[in-house]
Order: C-alpha cells, then structure tokens, then sequence
C-alpha cells in the first residue's frame, strides 16, 4: 500500500481516492439504467393500474 | 489558548439563526396536514432534498472528527469518509426508491405494510426512538466541546445553558416549521458547510502549489517524518483485533447508513420514487465531494497547524478544522467556519427530533394506541408535543452526558440501525416469506444484541488507564465488566439481526400472499404510493 506512484501519493491513496470513483462511476450508471429501462415500464405499468382505479 | 473572537463567533453564529428562523416562520403558513408536517407536502424536488440529505448527514462528528482523524492518525480517518460515502450506494439501490412508493411517513408504514400493524409498528418505533436518542445524545454532548472549544465558555454551567439554548432554538424549528422548515434548515446549512470547507479546500492546496503531493509530503514532514501517515493501518493495525474491530466498525457504517431512520424519512419529502433517487444521487454528488475536501483539510491541518499542537488544543481531535480555519483566514474565517460547525448540530439535531417525534406520533400514538381512529389533526399535535418532550430529553442527556467520551455514541447509532433497521427493511421489501413474527423478532434480537454487545464491550469499561492521563479510555472508570473484545458490535450483531428475523419467520406460519403482491407492484412501480399535497 505504500509503494509510491507520483511523488508522496501511494497506492493506498490511489485507491482510496479509486473508492471514490467507482461510487460515483456506479451512481452513474446505475441512474442511467433505471431513467432508460425501469422507469418507463412502471410508468406504464403505474399509469394501467390507476387508470383502473379512476 | 486563545485563539479567534467568541464575540465574531457568536454574531456570525445569530446571523445564521436569524436567517434561518426568518425562511421557517416564511414556509411555516403551509403547516397543516400530516402530510406537509411530516413529508414538508412531499414538495421538495430531488435537488432540494439531496441538499438536504447531505446537511442531515454531514454531521459535526463527520466534519469536524474526520478532518482531526485524518490530522493525527492519517490515512485510517480517510477510510470513515471512504465508509460513510460507500454507504450510499445501499440506499440509492436497494431502499431509497422502494421507501417511497411503500411507506407514508415512517420506517414503520413500510415494514408492516404485509404484517400486523401494532407488534410491528411497535417494534419499528422502539428502533427508530433508540437509534434517534443514541445519535441525539451524541450530538448534544458534543455540542458542549464545541462551545468550550468556539464560544471560550469553559465552565460547565455555561455550556450546559449554551446546550439548552441551542435545544430550545432546535425545538422551536420543528414546532413552527414541521418539516418543511427543518429541510430547508439543512438546505442552508449543507451549502454553507460545503462551501466553507470547499473554500478551506482550495486554499490549502493554494498553499502547497495544487499539488496533493506535495501537501501529503509537508504533512509527513511536520509530523516528524512519519510515514504512517500515508498508509493504512496506522491507528487500527495494532492486532489483530484492532483490524478485527476495524472490519466491524466499516461494516456498521457501511449498512448502517441505509438503516437511519431520519436518513430513511427523508425520503418521504419527495413526490415521488424518480425524485427519490435523484434526492440519493444528488446527496451522493454532494456528500462525495465534501469528503474529497476533508481529505484535504485533515493532511492541511497536520501540515500547517501540526498533530501535536491539534491534541494539545482544548477539544482535541475535534479542533483541527477550526485551528486550520484560523491559520488560513484568522479570526474572521474561523468565525465562519464555527458558526458552521454550531449550525450543523442544530440542524442535524432538528432532523432527528422530528423523526423520532414522528414515529411516536404516527407508529405508536395513532396506530398503535388509537388503531387508527382519530383525527388527522390529533395526529400532529401529538407530534408537535413529542418534540417538545424529545427535545427537553435530549437538552437534559446532552447536560449530563457532557464531557464524556460520547464517540461510543454514533458508532452505536450505526450499529443498531444496521442490525435493528436494516435487516428487516431489506427482508420486508425483497423477501416474500418473511411476515410478522420475522419482523418483530429481527428488530428486537438485533436491537437486543447490538446493545448488549456495546455495554460488555471496552468502549465502556475495562480500557487499559493510560499513564499519561490516570484515566482510562472506557466511559465507566475503575471498574471493568468487558467480556466482548470489539468496541464496535457491527461484525456480530448485524449478521445476529439477519439471522433472528430468519428464524422467526420460519417459526411462524403465516403468509399474506395478496398482501405481498400488493406490495410489490407498489414499490416497484408507485402505483398506489402517496402523492405530494396540492398547494
């Protein structure tokens, strides 16, 4: 974890910063993928069981 | 030592109540129904309550104990921020959206939705009003340091009166503003947090050439040349039971996160589940970057101000932010910045107390007591008066509990959230087995064990005396009844919530098959779910 990469920054701080990254990375991707495939089949879905309702 | 003005720390302080209780009494005229005391309407939009999110999480003990971690122990307080920040990613996958559609106001609507209402709510409540009272006792108690350390009030009856009015002020948010008030309380306060310290951010690196080497590097320097510094392992890597507790405490954050219920209500403010999730992504954006900077800010402190002159200092650990602040900007700076710091504990005090009065008033009061039957009216007034009894508790705990080692405090918070909360959040929203006797038995054995675990355990009594102090670590002196080795329960207690509420669903017969499928299709699609109030 202490091997260094760029002057002081070792590996541990790359990582840890990496931790970083990949939350926001899967945030991403994630929200993506729910705005893109889940939500327009609830939406529909949603929209044929309160139609019912109404 | 004396450092900074408590008169411009005072003034900047009232500037931000002032502010504060001017936009409450503005958005407090459209306080009627449960829906708009509870949820604020479910009027915010994502952004609004990611902001606020992020002002309920940040807590003093996150920036004010993660920047002093990193300070003096070095990598090991970048691993909280790294833990508290992951965390989010359970609530943005698992919960957050399929809260919303299933539940109205409490932790309670969504576990019992398939089951029996008053065992499970019952139980839901007794959860929420633990973890509420360890989180508020933590950050009453702290406030106390803090106003010793910002405010120069040294003695204890000044700090307890400082205490006490900073609970009134907090009270009178929730009264007048429900929660519609306390959001935008946080709203403010996460911006003015993020802002300050993004503005301590750039300028440390301004100091150290933007290069984060460089500032890594004068940090070791100043510490004496200790590489520890930088790498993991430094505070916990002792033994292996250090590492062992290290692995329990990461574990609590991580999941425990996804299981506090003022975290959970939060989620209620939105109209609906597509805002919920932007209200986690927005908070994740936030609580992110903000963390980036206590990274900043902690090897900063440790390469302008200096480990030891920070433990040397009245608050210790807890005062390298501010010291920091006042060897940037001086007084000035570091008037804002405890201003700030004070703000923080109110607001994240205001959100708590609104969440356990909460789930009284609607889990126990109206559900529980009244089965249902009373007025919607009722419902809020029996809230309005557990804030009031909530808050005079916490003024009172946090009286007593000043002075004291109160870290313990948050870690059980964690704890019990994560092996109270949520097991039986995730079971009731993903697995269709699971009924009423899984639900009680999952939150009371997980409450049971992580307390349990946490009274036997070192954080309380047994701690070796340290020969520098004469005092022990441990909250009790002299006395040593420790049988659990971990200071954190998380590594044993949460895999003990999980288990309880498999065995009790297994010992119980029943299934509500329709009621499942009901559940289902609301959580995933919203239909159904509770729609933001017209105005």
């Amino acid at each position: 974890m202490s091997t260094e990469v760029a002057g002081n920054v070792n590996i541990g701080v790359v990582l840890g910063l990496g931790q970083f990254a990949s939350t926001f990375l899967i945030t991403w991707l994630y929200i993506r993928h729910a705005n893109r495939n889940l939500d327009p089949v609830a939406d529909r879905i949603r929209d044929e069981l309160e139609g019912g309702d109404a | 030592m004396d450092i900074g003005s408590p008169a411009v720390n005072i003034t900047i302080f009232t500037i931000f109540v002032v502010a504060t209780l001017f936009i409450v009494l503005r958005v407090a005229r459209t306080n009627q129904t449960a829906a708009d005391y509870y949820a604020g309407g479910r009027s915010f939009t994502g952004q609004q309550n990611g902001t606020a999110i992020a002002g309920d999480y940040l807590s003093a003990a996150s920036f004010l104990g993660i920047a002093g971690a990193i300070a003096i122990y070095g990598y090991d307080g970048f691993l909280y921020s790294i833990g508290f920040l992951v965390a989010w990613l359970v609530a943005l996958l698992l919960v957050a959206e399929l809260l919303r559609n299933t539940g109205r106001f409490t932790m309670a609507d969504v576990v019992s939705f398939r089951m029996r209402q008053r065992p499970v709510r019952t139980a839901a409540s007794a959860s929420t009003l633990a973890v509420s009272f360890f989180y508020l006792l933590a950050q009453m108690a702290g406030a106390g340091g803090l106003v010793a350390l910002l405010l120069g009030v040294e003695d204890e009856g000044g700090q307890g009166i400082v205490i006490a009015v900073v609970g009134a002020i907090m009270v009178f948010y929730v009264l007048v503003g429900g929660m519609k008030g306390t959001t935008w309380v946080q709203i403010i306060k996460a911006i003015l947090l993020i802002a300050g310290a993004g503005v301590m951010t750039v300028w440390v690196m301004a100091k150290h050439n933007f290069n984060l080497s460089t500032l890594l590097g004068s940090a070791v320097e100043r510490a004496g040349g200790a590489d520890g510094l930088l790498e993991p392992m430094n505070r916990y890597g002792a033994s292996g039971m250090t590492k062992l507790d290290f692995i329990s405490l990461a574990l609590a954050l991580v999941l425990g996160t996804a299981g506090l219920p003022h975290v959970l209500m939060r989620f209620y403010t939105v109209p609906t589940a597509k805002a919920a999730r932007q209200s986690v992504t927005w908070a994740i954006a936030l609580i992110g970057l903000f963390y980036l900077f206590t990274l900043v800010l902690g090897y900063g402190a440790g390469a302008l101000v200096g480990p030891e002159e920070i433990a040397a200092a009245p608050g210790g650990v807890n005062s390298a932010a501010p010291l920091l602040a006042y060897e940037l900007g001086g007084t000035l700076l570091l008037g804002i910045i405890s201003a700030v710091a004070f703000a923080t504990i109110l607001a994240v005090v205001a959100g708590l107390t609104i969440t356990a009065s909460a789930s009284f008033a609607h889990d126990i009061y109206a559900n529980v007591i009244k089965k249902g039957e009373l007025k919607a009216n009722d419902e809020v007034r029996v809230a309005r008066i557990t804030a009031v009894v909530i808050g005079a508790v916490a003024i009172g705990g946090g009286i007593l509990a000043n002075g004291q080692n109160v870290a313990f405090l948050v870690a059980l918070a964690f704890a019990v959230a994560a092996s109270a909360n949520l097991p039986v959040i995730l079971y009731s929203l993903f697995w269709k087995r699971f009924n009423t006797s899984g639900a009680v038995w999952s939150i009371y054995g997980g409450l049971a064990t992580a307390v349990t675990l946490i009274v036997f355990s070192p954080v309380v009594s047994g701690k070796p005396v340290d020969p520098a102090t004469g005092t022990s670590a441990s909250m009790l002196q002299n006395v040593d009844f420790h049988w659990f080795p971990l200071d954190n329960p998380g590594l044993v207690s949460i895999p003990a919530g999980f288990l309880f509420g498999y065995l009790g669903t297994r010992l119980s017969k029943e299934f509500n098959a329709p009621k499942y499928a009901e559940m289902e299709v609301r959580s995933l699609t919203g239909a159904g779910a509770e729609k933001a109030t017209p105005h």
